[in-house]
């Protein structure tokens, strides 16, 4: 499955949390349910302000209720 | 009380008083600048006059001459913007703004004279600006015998020779200036952005005894200059303020001036000087909160917060400060201290603390996990707001000279990771080549955005 360029980066600061967490993460892809990964609330935080640092956005300030079940949801935010 | 020191003081020889990188004054000299600025300020007797303060024997002779000349003088960072000074001043009611001349024509003082000006008080006094974190500082009005209160005379030998590593501006450097002066000392004045390596040379050259400064200022000298250079200063006293102090700081300066007097020394500008500790252990003896102490200072814990009385203390705010004091007698310090056994140890300040998902964390509990860290030179820790958990910590790292940056980052992550909490971990690491300091030569705790 391709990824989209967003995606991609999703993937790579998603893999970042993980290793800094120790954990050995479970294959990502843009199908992935992020509730299904493990991850706590801080994780995603983490993830929201690399993704900030990288793209410039933060589509979580505008404080808009947002549906995201798997991956390429999230992703799709910072399109 | 400072225009006493300078002028009634009457000595034989001219030891030099101040020294900098570039010039050596005597105290005779002193005390001709300070006349010269008496008569050059007669205009501006018991008025509300702002003073642009470095710390040159000129600064110090306009400071001596407001005081001789019963002003209520307000104090000013020399490096602020003009601009900027006249706005303040503006808003503090003041007659006129001054400073030492600074082309070598006319008057000795620069006087500007700004509209408006509210009555002075008659009495020589001295108002401190704090760094102020909403842009608008509060205004402190110490009388000088409030700041000269803790001065302990006679007790040093004679003529010791201090560093000055403080803003001459502030509490803490008005103090160390007080104190070096009432025993005929030798202020060394070292340039405020100097490189660590040059700023041990200064004190080699200048033979400093004693160095008032902040943590942050001595672990940036022992992070990057010669630590051996330094072990050759033959300090009398080492003393530590205005930020927290901890433990294997003490024991690192302790190790390379064993034989200097190590002092640590709780103060604020509202407050004055408080309590002091010399037992070389971090925080103070919860015997201190029991009965007032030596000089008239009471201390006591509230929910966590140092409260204090002390008649060290300021008159009051300015009347056109930005602050007012509230609450009784007892002033509320925001600093929070957690006891252990029998001592009373700071955590930080309460407006410090970080709110992660409603978890509370103070950075130095962060701090204190990182900093022991081999190759760490130092580090900040500070809220960054989140969209999604409100805060989270954030830190930047200084690596030590010939570290990995990434390794240094990845030990970092792990030590974290397995003494910290969840909401206590940095969720954002930053790589930085030196910390930002205030101009009190702390450790900005400034929120990220």
């Amino acid at each position: 499955m391709t990824c989209t360029e967003n995606e991609g980066r999703i993937i790579e600061v998603l893999l970042e949390v993980f290793k800094n967490k120790n954990l050995v993460a479970p294959p990502l892809a843009p199908d992935t349910v992020l509730e299904r990964l493990g991850l706590e609330s801080l994780d995603f935080a983490q993830a929201v302000i690399r993704m900030e640092e990288i793209t410039g956005k933060d589509p979580f300030a505008t404080g808009a209720d947002f549906q995201i079940r798997v991956l390429a949801d999230l992703a799709s935010l910072y399109d | 009380m400072l225009s006493q020191f300078i002028l009634e003081h009457s000595t034989a020889h001219d030891d030099e008083v101040i020294v900098t990188p570039h010039t050596s004054v005597g105290w005779h000299q002193l005390r001709d600048q300070t006349l010269l600025m008496v008569a050059a300020g007669e205009s501006l007797r018991k008025r509300r006059v702002g003073l642009c303060l470095g710390s040159s024997s000129q600064s110090y002779a306009v400071l001596a001459a407001l005081d001789k000349l019963n002003c209520d003088s307000f104090l000013f960072d020399e490096r602020l913007a003009m601009e900027e000074v006249i706005r303040l001043a503006s808003n503090l009611r003041l007659g006129a703004v001054v400073q030492p001349q600074k082309r070598n024509n006319g008057s000795a003082l620069e006087i500007r004279e700004i509209e408006n000006e509210e009555n002075g008080s008659g009495n020589s006094t001295v108002t401190i600006l704090t760094s102020g974190t909403s842009g608008q500082p509060k205004a402190a009005s110490h009388s000088w015998e409030s700041l000269g209160r803790p001065i302990r005379r006679g007790t040093n030998q004679s003529a010791p020779r201090w560093l000055m590593t403080y803003r001459p501006n502030l509490y803490a450097g008005l103090q160390v200036m007080l104190q070096c002066f009432a025993d005929r000392g030798t202020l060394a004045c070292p340039d405020s952005e100097m490189e660590p390596g040059s700023v041990v040379q200064f004190m080699t050259d200048s033979r400093v005894q004693y160095v008032s400064a902040t943590p942050s200022f001595w672990r940036r000298l022992l992070m990057f200059a010669n630590v051996e250079a330094l072990r050759n200063i033959p300090l009398v006293q080492v003393t530590l303020g205005g930020e927290v102090i901890d433990q294997p700081l003490l024991d690192r300066l302790k190790k390379i001036f064993p034989h200097a007097r190590l002092v640590h020394i709780y103060a604020t500008t509202e407050l004055g000087r408080c309590f002091s500790v010399s037992d070389g252990l971090a925080g103070f003896p919860i015997s201190y909160l029991r009965q007032p102490l030596a000089d008239g200072v009471s201390l006591r814990v509230q929910n966590g917060e140092l409260l204090v009385q002390s008649p060290n203390s300021m008159r009051n705010y300015d009347r056109y400060s930005s602050g007012q004091r509230s609450g009784g007698d007892w002033f509320h310090t925001g600093d929070v201290v957690e006891i252990h056994d029998d001592r009373a140890y700071f955590v930080g300040r309460k407006s410090d603390l970080i709110n992660v998902a409603g978890s509370k964390v103070y950075p130095i509990e962060v701090e204190r996990v990182i900093r022991v860290i081999p190759g760490i030179a130092d580090v900040r820790v500070f809220g960054k707001t989140s969209s999604i958990a409100g805060e989270v910590v954030a830190c930047e790292i200084v690596p030590a000279p010939n570290q990995d940056p990434e390794a240094l980052k990845e030990v970092v992550i792990r030590n974290c990771r397995s003494e910290l909490s969840s909401h206590q971990q940095p969720r954002m690491i930053k790589l930085v080549t030196q910390l930002n300091l205030s101009s009190a030569g702390k450790t900005l705790r400034t929120k990220a955005l």
